[in-house]
């Protein structure tokens, strides 16, 4: 049970940690571009 | 419209996901000789398929961005190589976590084995030319060249079995006479299946839409450092 549950953390980590990078990415990108185009 | 798309696709994959977690422990049979760990199958087969369909998409779309250099090629083929990379990199971490307590054995160099930890090393090294071309147009020839030619090691991965005597397990899909799976195991595998397919989908999408707004974010910055030359020259 061990080697099962090491194995489907490890995919379920993985998968979390880039789901949540590309959520980081994303909203660092739609902020640049908000930014930009406030009228200065 | 695409956020609507985006939400079904979220429930559709948290649903999936949900029936091949609850089909996997409690209506696949336990096997009778490898016991519970033989249920890291259900998630490494998934993954390695969806990673050659993965790879298959990048093969396409550079071979398209070749074609037309039309950029949104480049763009599709960046989002598969990625995912298809992180799930090439499960395949390798679930594989060895089964091969320990089955074969004793964290590795061995058979065919398979190699010639997937090949294919993992051809598409890092396509995300690598990435970071490091810094021209864009160099850049994204350079790397569809790398996904049409780097796409070979495919096929050779997934015949490796069939072609040469190795220690990873025979085909139990499509493995001809003597192979297969028990009713309730296939049932399940082909639902992991689809709820693999959907959580590739869903992380392709994502990858995608980055793209998309990088582009929108450079495409306002190159025009605020054009506005601010032609404000200096005034």
């Amino acid at each position: 049970m061990t080697w099962l549950l090491a194995a489907y953390a490890a995919v379920v980590i993985a998968v979390a940690l880039y789901w949540v990078r590309l959520g980081r990415l994303r909203r660092a990108l739609a902020t640049e571009i908000e930014a930009a185009k406030r009228p200065r | 419209m695409a956020r609507t798309a985006s939400k079904v696709l979220d429930i559709a994959l948290l649903l999936a996901m949900g029936s091949a977690f609850a089909m996997i422990f409690f209506y696949a049979p336990i096997e009778s000789e490898m016991g519970i760990v033989q249920k890291i199958f259900y998630v490494h087969v998934p993954l390695a398929w969806n990673a050659f369909f993965g790879f298959a998409i990048v093969f396409f779309a550079s071979f398209r961005f070749l074609a037309t250099r039309d950029p949104k090629w480049d763009a599709r083929a960046l989002s598969a190589a990625e995912v298809g990379v992180l799930f090439t990199t499960l395949v390798l971490i679930t594989g060895p976590i089964w091969a320990k307590p089955v074969w004793g054995i964290w590795w061995t160099w058979d065919a398979r084995l190699t010639l997937t930890l090949v294919l993992w090393l051809i598409y890092v090294g396509y995300l690598m030319l990435r970071r490091y071309v810094e021209s864009p147009e160099r850049r994204a020839v350079l790397a569809a060249v790398v996904g049409v030619t780097g796409f070979i090691d495919v096929p050779l991965v997934y015949f490796a079995i069939r072609w040469w005597r190795t220690q990873h397990p025979q085909p139990v899909i499509a493995g001809g006479e003597g192979s297969g799976l028990d009713p309730r195991m296939a049932t399940t595998l082909w639902v992991c299946v689809a709820a693999f397919t959907l959580l590739f989908v869903a992380l392709y999408r994502r990858r995608l839409a980055i793209e998309g707004l990088r582009a929108h974010a450079e495409a306002l910055r190159d025009e605020a450092e054009a506005a601010h030359v032609e404000g200096a020259r005034s």
